[in-house]
């Protein structure tokens, strides 16, 4: 009925599972894929902020630190 | 993100189940996550965090919303390889055929079923695609100049992607019943829309009065410090 369709990569969910005594240890790539997502979007978020020419004359709405970004009213806090 | 994608599965897509084994809500690993409840987990988190910081809350939702696709990119190939959340049965040269006893259920199929790999067009419209744009907005077109219009694009090209992916793809098992072989959620008439399409209208919606807020306010006005 389907002469062409693709069969599906059986990849798993898990990339890995190791047993530390009684307990497993999976790595999903369901949970990969959001630390990964994650990280991207903050270094997307770093590399905006960094720019001053990208937003108005009032500046980004988060300030850039050496590690990352914080609020602008943070030492108000 | 997870408790608003967790709740927004329960609350959208479960609701009896759930009401009848609320522990089982806590149990993330079996399974169950909603994009939109996700996105209101965020946009919660967002508005306490930037009322909290003092920072505007238009320019810091178009952080998020940039920062948003790659995670939807990454997040969809994952449906694939779990072999979940597949499209409806089709006989398009790209078919797939997943394998497991949900996955071949296909009325009025026999031998083999194939489906849309619709996490696959997901994945690239509203990750490959929406990122994209989102990146050429802001880095070329200045956009960012204009407090919430990234946000609105966001909203808008989510939104359409979505509803658009939802007529290749199979809604969840709850929904189908002998008369509602798709299992829509939603009749108008002759329109006929999916949980995912129901949840897409408001945003929708929402970014298209952020694209257009934010496109009548000059951006001087925002140089007074307004809080939006």
């Amino acid at each position: 009925m389907f002469p062409t369709a693709i069969h599906f990569p059986d990849i798993g969910p898990e990339l890995f599972a190791i047993d530390i005594g009684t307990f497993n240890f999976a790595l999903r790539w369901y949970a990969l894929a959001y630390l990964v997502g994650i990280l991207i979007g903050w270094q997307i978020c770093v590399g905006a902020v960094k720019k001053p020419a990208f937003w108005p004359k009032a500046g980004p709405p988060l300030t850039p630190a050496r590690s990352g970004i914080y609020s602008r009213g943070s030492s108000l806090v | 993100m997870i408790i608003g994608g967790r709740l927004g599965f329960v609350v959208f897509y479960q609701p009896q189940y759930y009401l009848q084994n609320p522990l089982e809500i806590l149990m993330v690993w079996q399974g169950g996550m909603s994009f939109h409840g996700g996105f209101i987990g965020v946009a919660v988190a967002g508005l306490v965090f930037s009322m909290r910081q003092g920072a505007p809350l238009l320019g810091t939702g178009d952080l998020l919303g940039l920062a948003t696709p790659p995670g939807l990119l990454l997040g969809r190939l994952a449906n694939f390889t779990n072999n979940e959340l597949w499209g409806r049965p089709t006989d398009v040269p790209w078919a797939v055929i997943f394998p497991g006893e949900a996955a071949q259920a296909c009325p009025g199929v026999e031998g083999l079923c194939a489906r849309h790999p619709s996490q696959l067009y997901e994945a690239l419209l509203e990750g490959f695609f929406l990122g994209t744009l989102l990146l050429v907005l802001a880095w070329r077109r200045g956009w960012l100049k204009w407090p919430g219009a990234i946000t609105g694009a966001f909203l808008v090209g989510y939104g359409l992607s979505r509803a658009f992916v939802e007529v290749f793809r199979q809604p969840d098992m709850q929904f189908v019943s002998v008369g509602n072989p798709i299992g829509h959620t939603l009749h108008f008439g002759n329109w006929r829309l999916t949980m995912g399409q129901t949840l897409s209208v408001p945003m929708i919606l929402l970014g298209l009065l952020l694209l257009w807020l934010s496109n009548r306010r000059t951006p001087v006005l925002h140089e007074k410090g307004q809080v939006l």
